[in-house]
């Protein structure tokens, strides 16, 4: 999933500040399940917006509602009635989302109620871990199903740096060592063979390069 | 419809898990490593079955066990922990040579034909920690034994003798008139150490250094949890000790009960308390089990719905839920309730991040409404406070501008509530909750502590002071005691510390 983290309401507060009536918008997928954007999220920034207004003398309404997805446009165009009764719409989504709003309302100002970390999964109740950098050339064929690029601090595609001690990262001790895992998983599924597989400098070309990445799916697009 | 009760364990607890749910008429399937001593038409028992998990609720458990022949799932009524405890010699036998033994091998001794007889045996409890009330059934019956098969001199040095059951008292009380001679030492005085063939035990009794030349010293065995427990506690959905043993100290779940509903917990698996009283133990869980099952019936009032529409099965609802309550569907897939199993706390209600999971009026009910004035807004758990409130019968009594609110665990309140009531015009903010290691719904108060926490860095941010929330604990016998939280928090409005 896409991990999220709620910007602080002082933040958010500051960003509203120029309009009269905010839609905020909870997404009820990928901050839903990060425990920062859902409906429960939307309503207390609600709540906190009524109050700050209340509070320093302001004539604020705010609004709650939640859309299966931002990110596509059909879950969007439900609830065109309530975005275009707002000055802004304060999003809970991922940047995804966000800009999806800007793109289907072209008018209309959107703001963000997320930072967007990382996508990855839940280690522990309410304890999120990347697990993906988006590279766009997977090797967890080869790395034990482990992803050095975003699970070691250094990115190396071709074992430890030599830092790790304990079988924790050198940059943070709470860091588990992504070679350290690696390896281990690697004996164990009787692999230890891929540790030799050598892998050329990133070829970035099919992650960060190029300009904004497109994908045609062929077979689909029409 | 006949009941079937698993019973994981085939040691003596397990045993009498499984005679007394045969004595109620029930049938008992029985899992463990070895042999299992009863054979009875109603009892089947599987040799080296293990639990890989269970589903389901009270009357219809799903438990699939890894056999030997692969998979295998069954479907139980009810499942009862008996699978006793790890006994192990206790720290002072690494030092006492070997003349030392532990209760637990003496009755081999005691049964050997050849045996050089000794002159004086000195039998020791509690010298690793106080140890319960079945090591004093167990030593003194020993004593007792050594005393009349060799004759010899028998001390028995003790720091507590605790008689209240297994007819400990009466033992004790015979073992005197028998000769056996009970030393009270106090602690950290107690030494044992091989000397010329011999075995010397030295300590203070509180008016003097003694020591004694023993032929033999008997130690009392230190109970130790199985290595099996946490994960089978994990499987089960059940609780914990400090100590490691299963099952916590909580009010709510006494005897053999656990924070799962029908689910329960007897013998040594629950460390030394569970041996008090073991027969009746499995006597009393038979028995209940028996009575739940014959009238199934929800047992919360309200119990939680989910809406399936805006449920993102995030599953946070299933690892915050005390008592396993909420399972996904195979078939939806989506998030169930058990309705047998929900106990109506409102903890997955307060957690939930799409406000899927509703109770009707999420549970809070008004039991005073404010005068228009409002000034302080109490939320009462109704385990302790609202029952508190309720004996002196004092809500009516109560200061101008405070109105009360019944809530079924602190754990139920959401943040955006609080805020809500501040927006109202509320100068105050007390939440009334159970002790946290007596809350009926396990992590409540923990859960909602965390909760008013963060709530309280994110008003401060805004300039509102961290005292407009106050979160107390209290006890449902203490109406005094609730009073004066009340008053104290109403009075002390407008005194809010400065940020």
């Amino acid at each position: 999933m896409i991990v999220g983290q709620e910007k602080p309401v002082t933040e958010l507060l500051d960003m509203i500040k120029p309009y009269k009536r905010v839609l905020v918008l909870g997404c009820g997928t990928c901050t839903t399940v990060s425990l920062a954007g859902g409906q429960k999220e939307a309503e207390f920034m609600s709540a906190l917006i009524k109050l700050n207004a209340a509070k320093t003398g302001q004539d604020v309404t705010a609004t709650t509602e939640t859309v299966k997805r931002q990110c596509e446009w059909e879950f969007l165009d439900d609830i065109a009635d309530l975005i275009e009764q707002a000055d802004a719409v304060l999003s809970f989504a991922c940047g995804v989302g966000i800009q999806a709003i800007a793109e289907r309302y072209p008018d209309k100002v959107v703001l963000p109620g997320v930072n967007t970390k990382f996508m990855g999964m839940p280690i522990e109740t309410g304890v999120f871990q990347v697990r993906c950098a988006g590279c766009g050339n997977c090797i967890l064929d080869k790395r034990g199903g482990i992803c050095p690029i975003a699970r070691c601090s250094k990115s190396l595609l071709n074992g430890p740096c030599g830092g790790a001690e304990d079988g924790k990262c050198e940059v943070n001790p709470e860091i588990d060592c992504a070679w350290y895992l690696i390896y281990n998983r690697l004996k164990a599924i009787g692999r230890l063979d891929d540790m030799k597989q050598f892998f050329e400098p990133k070829d970035w070309s099919y992650g960060r390069d190029g300009g904004a990445r497109k994908l045609r799916k062929e077979g689909i697009a029409l | 419809m006949q009941h079937r009760i698993l019973i994981i364990g085939n040691g003596d607890d397990a045993a009498m898990a499984a005679r007394a749910v045969v004595a109620v008429g029930m049938e008992a399937l029985v899992i463990g490593e070895g042999a299992f001593p009863i054979a009875d038409d109603r009892v089947t028992y599987k040799d080296g079955w293990t639990l890989k998990h269970i589903e389901g609720q009270i009357g219809a458990f799903e438990a699939v066990f890894d056999t030997s022949d692969g998979e295998q799932t069954e479907t139980v009524s009810s499942i009862i922990a008996a699978t006793g405890a790890d006994m192990v010699p206790c720290s002072l036998m690494n030092s006492a040579g070997d003349k030392a033994v532990s209760f637990k091998d003496l009755p081999a001794l005691l049964n050997a034909k050849e045996y050089t007889l000794p002159m004086a045996v000195v039998f020791i409890q509690d010298a690793d920690v106080d140890d319960g009330q079945w090591v004093s059934a167990i030593g003194i019956n020993l004593a007792r034994q050594v005393r009349k098969m060799w004759g010899c001199d028998v001390y028995y040095l003790c720091r507590f003798i605790r008689g209240s059951h297994f007819e400990v008292e009466n033992a004790y009380r015979m073992a005197r008139a028998e000769g056996v001679v009970f030393i009270k030492y106090s602690k950290d005085s107690l030494a044992v150490m091989p000397a010329e063939g011999k075995t010397t035990v030295s300590f203070n009794d509180y008016t003097q250094e003694i020591s004694i030349q023993a032929d033999m010293v008997v130690m009392s065995d230190v109970l130790k949890p199985q290595t099996q427990t946490s994960s089978l506690t994990q499987k089960l959905g059940i609780g914990i000790n400090h100590e490691g043993f299963f099952q916590y100290d909580n009010a709510y779940y006494p005897f053999t009960a656990t924070n799962r509903r029908g689910v329960y917990v007897i013998g040594a698996c629950k460390g030394p308390a569970g041996l008090n009283d073991v027969s009746g133990d499995a006597a009393y869980t038979a028995l209940d089990i028996k009575i739940q099952l014959d009238e199934l019936r929800p047992i919360a009032d309200v119990i939680a719905e989910i809406n399936l529409f805006k449920c993102s099965l995030c599953l946070t609802c299933l690892r915050f839920c005390p008592h396993g309550a909420l399972h996904v569907s195979d078939d939806m897939p989506s998030m169930v309730v058990y309705d047998m199993a929900c106990q109506g706390c409102g903890i997955c209600g307060a957690v939930c991040p799409a406000e899927a999971i509703n109770l009707a009026d999420n549970g809070k009910a008004l039991m005073k409404e404010s005068s228009g004035q409002k000034r302080l807004k109490v939320y009462c758990c109704k385990n302790s406070a609202k029952k508190a409130l309720d004996a002196i019968n004092m809500v009516a009594q109560l200061p101008q501008g405070v109105e009360l609110a019944e809530m079924p665990c602190s754990g139920s309140i959401k943040p955006e509530e609080l805020v809500n009531d501040i927006y109202a015009g509320f100068q105050r903010i007390l939440i009334l909750a159970c002790y946290s290691d007596a809350c009926r719904h396990v992590n409540g108060n923990a859960d909602m502590r965390r909760q008013m926490k963060a709530l309280q860095d994110t008003l401060a941010d805004m300039g509102i002071a961290r005292d407009s929330i106050v979160v107390m604990d209290v006890a449902g016998p203490s109406s005094d005691d609730v009073l004066e939280k009340i008053n104290s928090a109403y009075n002390a409005i407008g005194l809010e510390v400065a940020l």
